[in-house]
């Protein structure tokens, strides 16, 4: 009995010992990630808050969907491969992976910069400057206009979305209006501008980085130029360009440069950029890195890494639209011959060899790609460098400069205007145009940003009938083995319908709203 | 005064039992027979009863009396419902359990060659629908007891082995979603990896298999058993000598099925046909088709005839009160597919001892280390599927030796990488070093209080190293190689007290009432490390490779869980039986502040056994042992990640710098998902016992369960790892699943030296999502894998879960005049313009009769559910051989074949294709199924439809089993008590309709959302095994 | 005696069972007999062929082959495409073809085998000439490879009187009345010609402005790649006229062009329809006093070769004009091969 009451005690006392340890022991946070309102604590907490927003959430949008629905369906690239083919004739369906890719990156980007205007106000220590607050907000309020800029130049009306949470239980949004779409994008425009901190941007290449007020003024430019409204375009960008705060890379404003120095890794965040998405190569991590050159670069020579699938190349069109003397050429072409002592530099250089034939083209594309990881000081891997992929530089905003005083004439000779476009074909080695048309800064933005994913959306914001005549009339066709090479035409004929995308099928599935027609925006 | 007392004992075949132990009851006096099964013993004058014991042999025991000779015949354990059942937290006679339990026999599942034990279950017992998700060493076999209860969570059952829990989800969804296998699938190609968490365990260890169905039964687990409860009893020690067993057996593992694709001459004529499809130059090679061979076969190339070894040794017996059984074990399984294998070394010691009257201790400890390469499968680029799409026109080597590739220079970026190739060079190795076992205590305090104090525990510590070596596949060349180095650990313990009363009033009211505690901790943690540029393919260790570039991760986290439970079992009169059961758990999974941790699990069950009523005196000589059960329960389930209630940034490196992205949608109203069930059986025995018959019916309502919602990426952006917010979880609505299930046994014939037994497992369930929220009506699941997204499945209101959505398709169109009157597809004019619909197209079905075809004419087109399952065990012996052929088989759900879009959906250059695509459409051949060849991945041929969909009933000659025992007449003179040789084949054939590789396609991953995808499977082996059992 | 039976019985099973899953033992490599080469596009047999070019190789007992040799040289094996009876192939570039064994060598496991096949002279190629304009008689080297056997070359359509030549060079004469032509060179392996054409010092346009040309004009319609009306290549510049006096306008703005090593500007016009007679001025440098006059002649290429010194001789080339010079706005011509000889 005396060890059965020692055991029965026992057994009391081990069950108390238990029972008053759970308020503790069932409290269990995550241990590998941060509680949100423990974060936003300090003035660099605050500052790296964005940091994300220029990365990860891109990846998708990134990797293959930007340049597989601008560049094919622009005309400036072809492929064969079947997963993006049907860009080349847009023929593509809602099934289409990579118009997912873009509609779901483009969200994270939005879902992401909601979640921080959501958090940070809420969580942020009063002791953190109102200042740098205020810029991280501005931030994240430009890059969900970048986003949203994205998304209504792709599929039209989309749903705009200012709390994520706020539909978690009523999932069913319908679309909103381009127009207050474009209204949205203004306004969180002009936020970021009047909040981000003004720059001047210098040698520093790491302190570039982020965006700026004037960055956002950039961008304001390119958006009023889309909404045609040209008086505002010209005013935001003599804004940018009198403030200084860009240079064109390549010119006396930044002495010893060059065009070509724009795509390399090592001046990422350089005078010229005004907005980039900032990749680093992290090898166990699969999100954080440029994974372009995978697709663009010809072969595993260049890249070193056995990737290289030359998935595209630049259309027939493309190389001819090239201005002779043009060394924008060489930076985004490679041709059969053509030298890059760049790549492959354990070898000596890289010469394009002369049975290059990316996608049926006798070229291949040499923009973004940047060779292999010991061409990067050590740094790249399989589908993984770290250049980073411009949303918008200096050079642009001279072209809308000058097509914003052109203001839809059909030519002009204005001495703001031509200084502005000729400093560009300067840069580029070409001569000065004594006056401009329409054409002529078509045909230079398609030139200067070629692979940048642009050269659609310049095809989508004119005049429909005259951009159908464009894409009708690209040679969009292959070389043949044959010496001299004979041109197997294809062109095609497209319709007005085929200048926005469908929404992913599984968006519509989920959500049969997204057929129905886009109602107004309550703003 | 003592009395010598002697006698034999025999089995029920009349072998004798050397070995077996006879005791005085109550006394310490015992002794054991020797190798004629002949004992001798002094029985003192308190002796009263003789208690003969024999592994697997029933207990027998004996009145002395006036009798000095003794020879009894013990019954084998199985076949007599008198046995004990492993219930959790105790056992009981089988006869008198009122909830729903199915027990298997070490005997059922011996000398098979299957490597985990979850296997082996595969149609052995009612209700538990059991199915290989990969035919991978290793991988992860899902076990379904009683349809699904969770529509996104964990549906595997908890295993408890010798007391320890063992989660069975391969997906890790409560730890986070981490797992061994952790390298960037960049390197080490991804796909289907998740492995099986039985593995670890030797078979030949495993003594018996309690499978707890019904609420009733599993409520003792609580919120961990939500699922069902497998209980696992491992082999004891006797007291008696020791013995030696061993068991061996070589196998040699075959592909069942080749799956008939073109060979080079059809290949080029089908490139010559798409040359013009695409518009590109056909291919000089391919001008003259009859100067071609058959070229490269690439199935056969990546599959191989695979050995398979296992050897196990066992050491036990008992003395002094001390039994002991130890064992080691080896199995090595190398895959049919190259490059994949699994090897496992298992030790087992097993030792309980009765320190005095009142006192017994005891620990289960099982140690095991299982090395393995994971080759890439169930994905477009799989080694698999890759080999199906792999053109005939590419060797496997070069004439210099080197592994083929796709040339480079050529016209286009096509062509895939060398399966074989890839297969070899890319190592996936994953180790994983377990540790798991429990040490206890009963203290009888009396006669009728045994209090049992345990601890248990289970230590994973797993190593993952992926190493991508340079390489040149034809155009793909690397020149980097890069390693991957991963270490896991993950930690679960578990305190749990619990006081049993057992006390008989009046010989007539026997009351078991049981009173307990429990606090369980899991922990987990890894780390990795990565880096790239080595000097050579032979070393790889980190520090080998170059330091510029070099990466690192890790994460930690852990979980808790509290609980209270009480149980009282109460028989009157050998005739009711009564089962109450309460439960309390508290889980760390949800928010204490908003008092969402407690959850309160009650059930009961009642018995009436029939047969022992006097009114039933008549009829039990033609329906004998009727037993009436019921029971009703409720359990919950917390089988989510930690911390959903709260927000939470994960840190992810960019440009700019250390970057932190919000990963949750926080939901503080989280709470328990609790599933009621409803149990109703019938037991009966018919022809003088020799047909026994359970049927039993049940109803399982999950309630507010637990559920990651599926929002519009428009909400949450991608997935959390790509940027996006992770989906949140709620507690969304009501699901239930009723079925019944149906065993039979049926002892045909037991005359001379035949006997044969039959055994019918039959279990069918209704799966049926009854409610989800007002703002969440349905659930799609996307398919995003290899170029291909589309909606794949969709979960509503009053249909089962998971069901196949797409278009129905009414067939080609090949009548031009028709176009006219046929509703208009996609929005595109009928044309031979690119992207129209024109002759040869697949005409859709106009479901909502609008007069057009668009994304409202998507439906439900089939269910990955089966109507019903099925065994059919047959054992024969005759004299000293004995045969069992096994069967298995599904009826009734449909299989998503999605290689036929990649392998036979032509739509791409340079890509093989199945042989009977061959037959599409062309003018010439319009009465054709197949439809012409289309360019793009996402044209309209290629949408989801019930063109993809194809009948998965199968019905599979699972296991025939020849075994030879010796008889021990034969062996005594060369000093072996028993000693059996046996040839068994594993998989012999298979019956079904299915044109995949094998229709037994399970869930990707364990995802029951994704059940019946068959994405370039690992298919299933042949299995031809030829072993011996011995025992010295 | 019983027991051993079934001991026998059942080491049968398992014998039964490892020869099931067992391989099949390949046969004894056959020496290969070759019997013929044939074309691969349709079933022609030749006893010669082109390098970089495929052929079947037909024989038997080929299907352990390893190598294929053109005249000692070993060509690229696709394994797949090798049949029992046949074996597709394609010349290696670099295979010798000149005073050559001309045999093809199969190697199998079996042994050797050898069939006559001459590899046939490839085509010519041009990678330059200099200088790249000169008058009648002078000499001009062509560099570029396999010139063996020169039968003769070409300017346009005519022949010229070669000199002397080499695998790798020809010194020619230019002939008379040559102002601008491409060069071709034919041999027995075929014809080639020049990218560039023979006759200019220096080009303004051929098919496309030089480097630092920009293109201006005012008053017109201009397309600078048309591809309809050509005088030589594939491009030329289609001028329309829409105002008087409009102007046809390029400008340079690259490193200075001096005219001191140069005589005369050459350019050839187009009259589009209802242009015969009109005129147009050649103005250089903005110089509108001193210009030439051109006259149209609708549906004819016509070359003007105007010396610089009646263009005031300038001493640097910055712009070049054609300017509607009567007055009368709607016409037009097609423009091609401007430049300085």
């Amino acid at each position: 009995m005396k060890i059965c009451k020692r055991h029965i005690f026992f057994f009391s006392a081990l069950m108390a010992l238990s029972t008053g340890c759970s308020k503790d022991f069932l409290n269990k946070p995550p241990e590998d990630q941060i509680v949100t309102e423990n974060f936003y604590q300090t003035e660099e907490q605050v500052a790296a808050s964005t940091n994300i927003l220029y990365g990860l959430p891109w990846f998708g949008f990134n990797t293959k969907a930007f340049w597989a629905i601008t560049e094919l369906s622009g005309g400036n690239g072809r492929s064969w491969s079947g997963d993006v083919v049907n860009f080349g004739d847009l023929t593509v369906t809602g099934d289409n992976q990579l118009l997912y890719s873009a509609w779901e990156s483009l969200y994270s980007v939005i879902a992401q910069s909601n979640m921080l205007l959501l958090n940070l106000p809420k969580y942020v220590n009063p002791a953190v400057s109102k200042a740098t607050v205020n810029n991280a907000l501005g931030e994240a309020h430009f890059m969900r206009a970048m986003a949203y800029f994205y998304l209504v130049r792709l599929y039209g009306a989309v749903p705009l979305i200012e709390n994520n949470l706020d539909h978690i239980n009523d999932p069913f949004l319908p679309r909103h209006r381009v127009e207050d779409v474009y209204k949205f994008i203004i306004r969180d425009l002009e936020f970021a501008e009047a909040n981000c901190v003004k720059k001047m941007r210098g040698a520093t290449y790491t302190a570039n980085g982020h965006v700026s007020s004037g960055s956002a003024s950039a961008v304001l430019a390119k958006v009023y130029l889309y909404l045609k409204d040209y008086a505002k375009a010209r005013e935001k960008a003599e804004l940018v360009i009198n403030s200084k705060e860009f240079k064109l890379y390549g010119t006396d404003e930044v002495p010893g440069t060059n065009y070509d120095g724009l795509f390399r890794t090592k001046n990422n965040n350089n005078e010229e950029s005004i907005i980039a998405l900032q990749w680093t190569v992290d090898l166990v991590k699969y999100g954080p890195q440029n994974g372009t050159q995978a697709s663009f670069a010809l072969n595993s020579t260049i890249t070193g890494t056995g990737d290289g699938w030359a998935v595209i190349g630049p259309t027939i069109d493309l190389q001819k639209a090239f201005e002779p003397g043009d060394i924008r050429r060489k930076s985004t072409i490679m041709l059969r011959g053509d030298v890059y002592p760049e790549i492959n530099q354990a070898a000596g250089g890289y010469t394009v060899p002369d049975d290059a034939n990316a996608q049926g083209t006798h070229a291949a594309i040499k923009k973004y790609v940047v060779g292999t990881p010991a061409d990067n000081g050590g740094i790249g891997a399989y589908q993984k460098t770290a250049n980073n992929t411009y949303l918008m530089r200096m050079a642009e905003v001279y072209l809308i400069h000058a097509e914003a005083i052109l203001a839809g004439a059909t030519s002009t000779s204005d001495a703001g205007a031509l200084a502005s476009f000729n400093k560009v074909r300067r840069r580029a080695g070409l001569g000065d145009k004594p006056s401009i048309t329409l054409d002529d800064i078509l045909h230079e933005r398609r030139i200067e940003l070629a692979i940048e994913g642009d050269y659609w959306f310049d095809l989508g914001r004119i005049d429909r009938a005259k951009a159908i005549g464009i894409i009708n009339n690209q040679e969009r066709g292959t070389y043949s083995n044959d010496s001299p090479p004979v041109i197997y035409s294809t062109k095609i004929t497209i319709t007005e319908d085929k200048f926005l995308f469908p929404i992913p099928t599984s968006e519509t599935t989920k959500n049969p709203k997204f057929l129905e027609p886009p109602v107004p925006y309550k703003f | 005064q003592s009395k010598a007392i002697t006698g034999s004992v025999h089995d029920d075949k009349g072998n004798a039992l050397p070995g077996a132990t006879v005791q005085v009851k109550d006394t310490k006096v015992a002794t054991v027979t020797d190798v004629n099964g002949k004992f001798s013993l002094q029985v003192p004058n308190e002796g009263k009863i003789l208690v003969f014991t024999f592994i697997g042999m029933q207990t027998l025991e004996q009145t002395i009396g006036q009798k000095s000779t003794f020879n009894v015949v013990l019954q084998t354990a199985s076949r007599n419902l008198g046995d004990l059942v492993v219930i959790g937290y105790g056992q009981q006679r089988r006869q008198d359990v009122n909830g729903s339990v199915s027990t298997i026999k070490s005997s059922d599942i011996a000398n098979i060659a299957q490597v985990s034990v979850d296997q082996m279950i595969q149609g052995k017992a009612a209700g538990v629908t059991v199915t290989q998700n990969s035919g991978q060493p290793g991988s992860l076999t899902s076990v379904r007891i009683r349809g699904v209860t969770s529509l996104t969570m964990n549906n595997e059952p908890l295993y408890v082995i010798d007391g320890v829990q063992v989660s069975g989800d391969g997906r890790n969804t409560s730890t986070g979603g981490r797992s061994v296998v952790s390298g960037p699938s960049t390197i080490s190609g991804g796909g289907q990896t998740a492995l099986s968490p039985l593995a670890a365990l030797n078979p030949n260890d495993i003594l018996s298999i309690d499978i707890l169905k019904d609420a009733s039964a599993t409520a003792i687990f609580g919120s961990r058993g939500s699922n069902g409860v497998i209980i696992i009893t491992t082999k004891k020690g006797r007291t008696g000598i020791g013995k030696l067993t061993y068991d061996g057996y070589y196998g040699v593992q075959q592909p069942s099925k080749y799956l008939d694709v073109m060979n080079l001459r059809q290949y080029a004529t089908l490139q010559n046909e798409m040359a013009k499809v695409y518009g590109v130059e056909p291919r000089q090679e391919f001008s003259d088709i009859s100067l071609l061979g058959n070229g490269t076969n690439w199935q056969k190339e990546i599959f191989r005839n695979a050995p398979m070894t296992s050897h196990s040794l066992a050491f036990s017996g008992g003395k002094d009160g001390v039994n002991y059984y130890v064992s080691a074990g080896y199995l090595d399984q190398q895959g049919i597919v190259i490059g994949s294998y699994f090897k496992r070394y298992s030790v087992r010691a097993n030792i309980d001892g009765q320190v005095n009257s009142w006192l017994k201790v005891g620990t289960n400890v099982t140690a095991s280390r299982t090395n393995e390469n994971i080759t890439v499968n169930d994905l477009k680029e799989g080694i698999v599927s890759l080999a199906l799409q792999q053109a005939p026109d590419l060797a496997v080597y070069n004439m210099d030796g080197s592994w083929a590739g796709p040339l480079a220079g050529k016209d286009d970026g096509e062509g895939s990488e060398n399966p074989v190739a890839k297969a070899l060079s890319i190592l996936n190795g994953v180790t994983r070093n377990k540790i798991m076992g429990n040490i206890y205590a009963d203290i009888n305090f009396s006669k009728a209080f045994t209090f049992h104090s345990e601890v248990s525990g289970d230590f994973n510590f797993g190593s993952n190293t992926v190493f991508k070596p340079t390489y040149k596949w034809g155009r793909y060349e690397n020149k980097n190689a890069t390693l991957y180095e991963g270490r896991s650990n993950s930690m679960f313990w578990s305190i749990r007290n619990y006081l049993t009363y057992n006390a008989t009033f009046n010989q007539q009211h026997n009351i078991t009432a049981m009173l307990g505690q429990e606090a369980m901790e899991s922990s987990w943690e890894g780390i990795s490390a990565m880096r790239q540029g080595f000097f050579t393919n032979n070393i790889y260790a980190i520090d080998a490779g170059d330091v510029a570039g070099a990466s690192n991760g890790g994460y930690r986290g852990s979980g808790a869980q509290a609980s209270y439970y009480g149980r009282l079992l109460y028989a009157f009169k050998d005739k009711y039986g009564l089962t109450a059961t309460i439960r309390a758990d508290g889980s760390s999974k949800y928010d204490q502040l908003a008092k969402k941790q407690w959850g309160y699990f009650p059930s009961f069950a009642a018995s009436w056994k029939l047969f022992n009523e006097p009114f039933m005196k008549n009829v039990n000589q033609y329906v004998n042992n009727i037993r009436l059960k019921a029971g009703w329960g409720i359990v919950g389930n917390q089988d989510v990640p930690g911390f959903l209630y709260g927000s939470s940034l994960a840190v992810n490196p960019t440009g700019l710098g250390a970057g932190v992205s919000t990963v949750r949608i926080p939901n503080p109203n989280l709470q328990w998902e609790s599933a009621m069930q409803t149990n109703l059986g019938i037991d009966f025995s018919l022809f003088k016992d020799k047909l026994n018959a359970t049927v039993e019916f049940y109803n399982k309502t999950s309630k507010d369960f637990l559920y990651q919602l599926s929002l519009p990426v428009v909400i949450t952006g991608g997935p959390d790892y790509n940027g996006g917010l992770s989906n949140p979880y709620v507690n969304l609505g009501k699901m239930n699943n009723k079925g019944y299930d149906i065993t039979l046994n049926y002892r045909a014939i037991a005359k001379g030296n035949f006997t044969w037994n039959t055994t019918l497992t039959f279990s069918q369930y209704k799966n049926n999502v009854k409610e989800l929220s007002a703002t969440t009506t349905d659930i799609t699941k996307t398919l995003n894998s290899g170029f291909l997204t589309f909606p794949l499945t969709r979960t509503v209101q009053g249909m089962p879960m998971g069901m196949f959505y797409g278009f129905k398709t009414v067939g080609i169109f090949n009548d031009q005049s028709k176009f006219a009157t046929l509703p208009k597809q996609f929005g595109v004019d009928f044309g031979q313009g690119p992207g129209q619909n024109w002759l040869g197209d697949v005409q859709y079905e106009d479901v909502n009769g609008d007069g057009k075809i668009d994304e409202k004419d998507r439906t439900f087109i089939g269910s990955p559910h089966p109507k019903f399952t099925y065994g059919f065990m047959n054992s024969f012996s005759y004299k000293n051989f004995d045969l069992s052929v096994f069967v298995q088989g599904s009826y009734g759900n449909k299989i998503l074949n999605l290689t036929r879009v990649s392998a036979g959906g032509l739509q791409r250059l340079y890509t093989n294709q199945f042989a009977d695509v061959a037959n599409f459409y062309t003018p010439e051949n319009p009465n054709t199924n197949i439809p012409r060849p289309r360019r793009g991945d996402d044209n309209p041929n290629l949408f989801l439809s019930d063109r993809f969909l194809e009948d998965g009933s199968y019905l599979r000659i699972q296991t025939v089993n020849l075994g030879y025992n010796f008889s021990s007449d034969l062996l005594r003179k060369v000093r072996i008590s028993r000693l059996k040789v046996y040839g068994s084949v594993q998989n012999l054939y298979t019956f079904t309709k299915y044109t995949g590789y094998d229709p037994e396609v399970g869930a990707y991953n364990g995802d029951a959302l994704q059940l019946g995808i068959d994405n370039g499977r690992y298919p299933s082996p042949r299995t031809f095994t030829f072993g011996l059992n011995a025992e010295f | 005696m019983k027991k051993h039976i079934i001991l026998y019985f059942l080491m049968f099973v398992m014998c039964a069972g490892f020869l099931f899953t067992s391989c099949e033992k390949d046969e004894t490599p056959v020496p290969p007999t070759l019997e013929r080469v044939r074309l691969i596009k349709k079933d022609s047999t030749t006893s010669i062929g082109y390098t970089s070019n495929m052929y079947a190789i037909m024989g038997q007992h080929l299907g352990t082959t390893i190598k294929v040799l053109f005249n000692g040289t070993e060509a690229y094996l696709n394994p797949t495409l090798i049949t029992n009876t046949s074996i597709i192939v394609s010349i290696p570039a670099d295979a010798p073809w000149k005073d050559q064994e001309n045999k093809i060598t199969v190697i199998t496991l079996g042994g050797e085998a050898k069939i006559d096949f001459k590899i046939q002279q490839p085509g010519p190629e041009i990678t330059n000439f200099d200088p790249k304009a000169a008058g009648t008689g002078d000499v001009i080297t062509i560099t570029g490879k396999v010139f063996d056997g020169l039968e003769r070359v070409m300017f346009d359509s005519t022949k010229a009187e070669i000199v002397s030549f080499t695998s790798t060079e020809i010194k020619v004469k230019v002939p008379a009345g040559i102002v601008q032509a491409f060069i071709h060179v034919f041999t027995p392996g075929g014809v080639t010609t020049s990218k560039a054409a023979f006759g200019f010092k220096y080009v303004v346009f051929d098919d496309d402005l030089a480097p630092s040309w920009w293109k201006g004009g005012w008053g017109n319609t201009t397309d600078w790649a048309s591809t309809q009306i050509v005088k030589r290549g594939t491009r030329a510049i289609k001028v329309q006229y829409t105002g008087a006096w409009s102007g046809f306008q390029t400008g340079y703005s690259g490193a200075d062009i001096t005219l001191s090593g140069y005589s005369a500007i050459k350019i050839s016009l187009y009259g589009m329809v209802g242009s015969n007679g009109r005129k147009v001025k050649l103005v250089l440098n903005g110089n509108y006093d001193i210009g030439f006059e051109m006259i149209l002649k609708e549906g004819e290429w016509q070359d003007f070769t105007i010396p610089l010194s009646s263009m005031g001789n300038p001493a640097k080339l910055l712009e070049i004009v054609l300017q509607e010079a009567e007055g009368n706005a709607t016409t037009g011509m097609y423009v091609d091969d401007i430049g300085l000889i």
